[in-house]
């Protein structure tokens, strides 16, 4: 099979994707328990009230009509008003982006480079005290529950030694001027980030320890070895590169988990971010909402898949293009 | 402390335990009319999800008031600090189990009765609570001046519930559960809706408790905890036999109304238990269009009497609000009705001593919109009331009408073509102006009125419904006619934000208007988003806070 | 026979305390046994322990002593009944530093039944406590001896009353915001856990076992369908699906462990598909 056949299979297997999610995503709010206007549980609100409300959401029009206005704002990415707010779908999206993307950058960033730091570092010093330590420390990182972390963290560094802010973004009243407004981002960010990587190296190391062990047993290993390749070379040349595609594919398809991810750290940090924006807009029915953000995190998933498929080809070309077929 | 030890030896103390639940008054009585503000010159809504971090960020002197405080060991820990002060009010939330009665055996009266006298809310309250609520047998509030106190639930009587059936011709089969008169069958199972533990880990645990009680007379239901819109759709599909469910009401008893009569078991009506009882319903339209507030209230006690006889729910316990503020700042408004997170507090709160400096106050969560036509979370509308001035307020003392930018007004009951009507007539404050700088007369409460009829906004359509006309002899006088005879219109009037007219005239499209973020024409530093009220807004940071400065030409500051 | 692993053990302890250990607990574990936030028993001496005692219908009542601190919590439950109609009568509680404190008017009524408990804000209103303040400093007002007795002029015939001190100190974690033994509910929560979490790694190692290595064998059209299957649950949001689920199969451990394990299926299956083609292009 052509390379160009097995992108154009990859790319049509996408946009399916895409669709039976666009179409799932429709049916599965509207079949979710309850609905928008029903949730309003309010004894001063009669039905008719009720009734105002629901076609001022455009609930009354028989839902074949709906699914069609529904696939029409999604191609064209006006997203309408959320039920919640009133405001168009993609600024109250567009709002909080930054926020989440200053959260998760730097914090997902540090961890993956802190674990494979430490991952390699493990595998290099194998059976020693460094390995033992990294493998404790990454187990205890991987398992602890985000929220009980953040809230030790929130205690000890905003509270006891009250070194860090203890909510939000942003002091109040905000510092005048770009940079210390810069500065002050920062020094609210940087619990959170911290949280996060702590919470994150650990899977990170333990994978890199183990994928790299691994490849120092293969056979073109030995053979390396054998042809007496030094073990500084050895390393580096060899073993790292054939660690770089499956860590690769493992960094672009958790992409998408690390933001429904973020939905607890900017609880409890009080963040204005796209995570709890997911969240709320599910539990709070806001249809066009959630229907908006999962399928925006839908285009990211599929992208960052395709991404990775496309990536590692190029770092290693010994990859079949096949696995369907051939 | 050593309190008690001042007590010589050998003197008796009489627990007096025969007292109806006394709080002791967090606050002496206040007298709304004398409090001269605000004096806050800028005031912070802190944005504060968390209730963890929220208790840190007090302690910690980044917030001055917090209130809805529920945990008991928040409540203990902050009532030991002494740079704070707690004050604690019954509030109007109201848990209580509803019976299906289009169902099978929920419609024997008896075993309600029965069901109600199982239920140990004493022990309930003291063991989920730590006695931070109050347990409930009224169908309102106490703390509704509407309550009346002599209607209430039957209290805990196990013996008097196994007689009470048995007189009416129930009995036990052998393993215990309960069989209807005339029938060989015993019960079959039901259960009572309740919301899951991970949302509501105490209505969870209540549901549980309250399936056992009943159990114990031999109803055999089970506690089934379900995901909140699942739960309020079964309700709606009437697919249920019991449900445990809080609800937060307000002043006015015309909630019975939506809760009882007859014509509210439709879609979208909260007759959730499908009570259809003629009395019920005739008492209901007696108090829905009483003529006056002696007729109102006399119906409202009849209502009360019938259904603690109906018994179509068991009341199960009301919440007490605790709010906790600063003892950095005097003058906080602590009522028997009211904790201090409430907006007399912001129009009377000072530093305790030194210079001006801003006031911090929680926001439990962020406000949704701030567009006033949209608004629905109880947070938009905590942001919301501080710009915006209704004709009555609410008295924190007893909850009655007080004057705020109406000086005075009428209620009365027109007679003659198209059958009587009510008329309600308003005398305006002449001192009041708008955050512009415009005087505020009849004419923007005409606007805002005839504004809100015209769009029937869901949020105010009931309130406007049944205006007929709204008439303005002079520039203080407002006359609004109704197309029907109820006292309750003086309230759904009375409690409208008033909009500044010329404002209201240039908008064109309500639902997406986002006037806190229009800058206002001329105005520099003010928005669209700006009223009659004590404070103005000055800007929203999504997420952390809305910022306010004080309205220097409030009518409540002396000039 | 290899050396079991440090984590083996682990593993065998976390077992033994989910599995073993709750069959030897006695009792409802959500039923509340000590005072809101008790300490452990181990750490805080001069805090009270749970106690209970019942009152006898003489004269002389119950005495006993007192070292502790004033503890938050106290209850009075169960009958009275007199010989006759007492015209005068009352429960006395006589503090060490010699304070008498009626608890209870018994007069005017031949049978009482009593459910005092100090959590009810009438019982801290009459003590004359401010709602939020919770130790109870004027009955406990020194340590030494408590006397609780029942006063009357007429004699009392039978008497079923019970003190109970709910204590501050409890087990070996101490209680939680309701007085529950955290180690009881550690125990249990455990067991719950490890349930899931084994069950629903069973079932999706096994749906991705199958579906890597028939995708992987097989090939073809199947692998096709199963790894498109895969991208869209890998990007369907799982939050509704959830939802909806509950609201269709109800709430429960089966159920949880069914849903986990349905949806987690992807990545093994991933693995053991590219593992699979490997082995099937391999030499």
């Amino acid at each position: 099979m052509t390379v160009k056949g097995y992108w154009t299979r990859r790319l049509g297997g996408a946009a399916c994707v895409v669709a039976i999610v666009l179409v799932a995503n429709f049916f599965l709010f509207r079949l979710m328990p309850g609905d928008p206007v029903s949730t309003v549980l309010d004894p001063r609100f009669s039905p008719e009230a009720k009734a105002k409300l629901e076609a001022l959401y455009g609930l009354d029009r028989p839902l074949g009509v709906q699914f069609f206005i529904y696939l029409r704002r999604m191609t064209t990415f006006d997203f309408g008003l959320s039920f919640a707010t009133q405001r168009p779908v993609l600024d109250e999206i567009l709002e909080r982006l930054p926020n989440t993307l200053a959260l998760l950058v730097p914090a997902y960033l540090l961890s993956v480079l802190l674990g494979t730091v430490l991952g390699v570092l493990a595998a290099r010093r194998r059976g020693r005290v460094a390995e033992k330590a990294v493998l404790a420390a990454g187990a205890v990182s991987f398992s602890f529950p985000s929220f009980f972390v953040q809230m030790v963290l929130l205690l000890l560094f905003a509270y006891v030694f009250p070194v860090f802010p203890l909510r939000g973004s942003l002091s109040i009243p905000p510092p005048q001027g770009a940079w210390p407004l810069l500065a002050d981002r920062a020094w609210h960010l940087a619990l959170p980030v911290l949280s996060l990587v702590l919470l994150g190296f650990g899977g990170w190391a333990l994978t890199v320890r183990n994928l790299v062990v691994k490849v120092m047993g293969e056979d073109f290993m030995v053979l390396a070895r054998a042809k007496g390749i030094g073990q500084r070379r050895l390393f580096w040349g060899h073993a790292l590169r054939a660690v770089l595609p499956p860590l690769l594919t493992l960094f672009l398809l958790s992409l998408p988990g690390v933001v429904s991810g973020a939905v607890l750290t900017e609880t409890v940090f009080s963040l204005h971010g796209v995570g709890r924006f997911l969240l709320e807009s599910v539990l709070g029915q806001d249809y066009p909402a959630a229907g908006a953000a999962f399928y925006l995190l839908t285009l990211i998933t599929v992208g960052s898949n395709l991404l990775a498929d496309f990536l590692v080809q190029l770092v290693d070309p010994r990859i079949r293009t096949g696995g369907e077929g051939s | 402390m050593g309190g008690f030890k001042r007590w010589l030896a050998g003197a008796v103390f009489v627990l007096a335990l025969t007292l109806p639940l006394a709080l002791p008054a967090p606050g002496a009585e206040v007298d709304p009319e004398r409090i001269r503000g605000p004096k806050v010159r800028e005031l912070y809504m802190v944005v504060v999800r968390d209730p963890d971090a929220a208790i840190l960020a007090l302690e910690r002197g980044k917030l001055d008031v917090l209130g809805d405080l529920t945990r008991p060991s928040d409540i203990r820990r902050l009532s030991k600090d002494q740079r704070f002060s707690l004050s604690m009010a019954p509030g109007f939330h109201m848990a209580q189990v509803g019976f299906n009665l289009r169902k099978s055996p929920w419609n024997f009266p008896e075993l309600r009765r029965a069901a109600a006298m199982v239920v140990p809310r004493d022990r309930l309250v003291r063991e989920l609570f730590s006695g931070y609520s109050a347990p409930l047998a009224t169908f309102l509030p106490p703390v509704s001046p509407y309550c009346d106190k002599g209607a209430a639930a039957p209290g805990l009587d196990v013996e008097g519930a196994r007689a009470l059936l048995k007189k009416a011709g129930w009995s036990w089969d052998p393993s215990g559960v309960l069989v209807p008169p005339k029938s060989k069958q015993p019960l079959p199972p039901a259960t009572i809706l309740s919301p899951t533990a991970g949302v509501a880990p105490t209505t969870a645990e209540l549901a549980d408790r309250i399936a056992g009680a009943l159990r114990e007379l031999g109803i055999p239901v089970k506690a089934e905890p379900l995901d909140f819109a699942a739960m309020v759709q079964r309700i709606d599909e009437r697919k249920f036999d019991l449900y445990l469910m809080a609800w937060q009401l307000g002043r006015d008893p015309d909630s019975l109304y939506s809760f009882y009569h007859s014509s509210m078991d439709v879609r979208g009506g909260y007759n959730q238990t499908g009570l259809k009882d003629a009395e019920v319903d005739r008492l209901l339209e007696a108090l829905r269009y009483a003529p006056g507030e002696p007729s109102a209230r006399k119906a409202a006690a009849e209502v009360q009497r019938v259904l603690a006889d109906r018994l179509p729910i068991i009341p199960i316990y009301t919440r007490y609000s605790v709010a906790a503020v600063s003892r950095a700042w005097s003058g906080a408004v602590a009522t028997r009705a009211a904790a201090a997170d409430n907006s007399w507090s912001l129009l009377s709160m000072a530093p305790a001593s030194g210079g001006a400096r801003p006031l911090y106050w929680a926001l439990g969560d962020e406000p949704k919109t701030l567009n006033p036509f949209t608004a629905s979370t109880a947070t938009d509308w905590q942001v919301l009331g501080l710009l915006y001035d209704t004709l009555l307020a609410v008295n924190p003392n007893n909850l009655s009408d007080l004057p705020w930018l109406a000086r005075s007004w009428k209620v009365e009951t027109l007679t003659g073509a198209g059958g009587p009507r009510t008329r309600l007539t308003f005398s305006l404050r002449g001192d009041v102006l708008w955050q512009d700088g415009t005087p505020f007369t009849a004419k923007d409460v005409k606007a805002t009125l005839l504004f809100l009829k015209k769009n029937s906004i869901p949020r105010y359509v009931d309130a406007v419904r049944d205006i007929d006309s709204v008439s303005i002899p002079d520039d203080r006088t407002v006359v609004v006619t109704m197309k029907n005879v109820s006292y309750w219109h003086l309230h759904s009037i009375g409690g409208l934000p008033i909009f500044p007219g010329p404002l209201l005239a240039r908008i064109d499209d309500w639902r997406s208007w986002q006037p806190a973020r229009t800058p206002l024409p001329g105005k520099p530093g003010l928005t669209e988003l700006y009223g009659t009220g004590p404070f103005v807004f000055r800007e929203a940071k999504a997420g952390d806070f809305v910022r306010f400065t004080r309205n220097d030409r409030f009518w409540l500051i002396p000039r | 026979m290899g050396k079991i692993r440090w984590s083996g053990w682990v593993l065998a302890v976390l077992l033994f305390c989910g599995f073993i250990l709750p069959l030897f607990l006695r009792g409802d574990p959500r039923e509340p046994v000590a005072a809101p936030f008790s300490k452990p028993s181990w750490a805080d001496r001069t805090q009270a322990p749970a106690m209970a005692f019942s009152i006898p219908p003489g004269e002389e009542g119950k005495s006993f002593s007192w070292t502790w601190e004033a503890p938050r919590g106290l209850s009075v439950t169960g009958e009275v009944d007199f010989s006759g109609v007492p015209s005068k009568a009352a429960l006395v509680w006589e503090t060490p530093s010699g304070a008498k404190w009626v608890l209870a008017d018994l007069s005017g009524q031949a049978r009482f039944t009593l459910d005092l408990d100090a959590r009810d804000m009438a019982f801290r209103a009459s003590l004359g406590l401010s709602p939020f303040d919770e130790s109870l400093q004027g009955l406990f007002d020194a340590h030494g001896t408590i006397r609780v007795r029942i006063e009357s002029d007429v004699p009392v015939e039978r008497s079923s009353l019970l003190v109970r001190v709910p204590g501050e100190r409890w087990g070996i974690f101490g209680t939680d915001q309701r007085g529950r033994d955290v180690f009881r509910l550690f125990l249990v929560g455990m067991r719950v856990s490890l349930l899931v979490g084994i069950l629903a790694v069973l079932v999706s190692t096994l749906i991705g076992l199958t579906a890597g290595l028939v995708g992987g064998y097989v090939g073809g059209a199947a692998d096709m369908v199963l790894m498109r299957t895969v991208d869209v649950l890998l990007s369907v949001p799982l939050l509704p699906i959830l939802m909806v689920l509950a609201a269709l199969w109800g709430k429960g451990l089966w159920q949880l462990i069914l849903i986990l394990g349905l949806f987690s299926w992807m990545g093994t299956a991933r693995t053991v598909r590219s593992v699979a083609l490997s082995f099937r292009e391999a030499p």
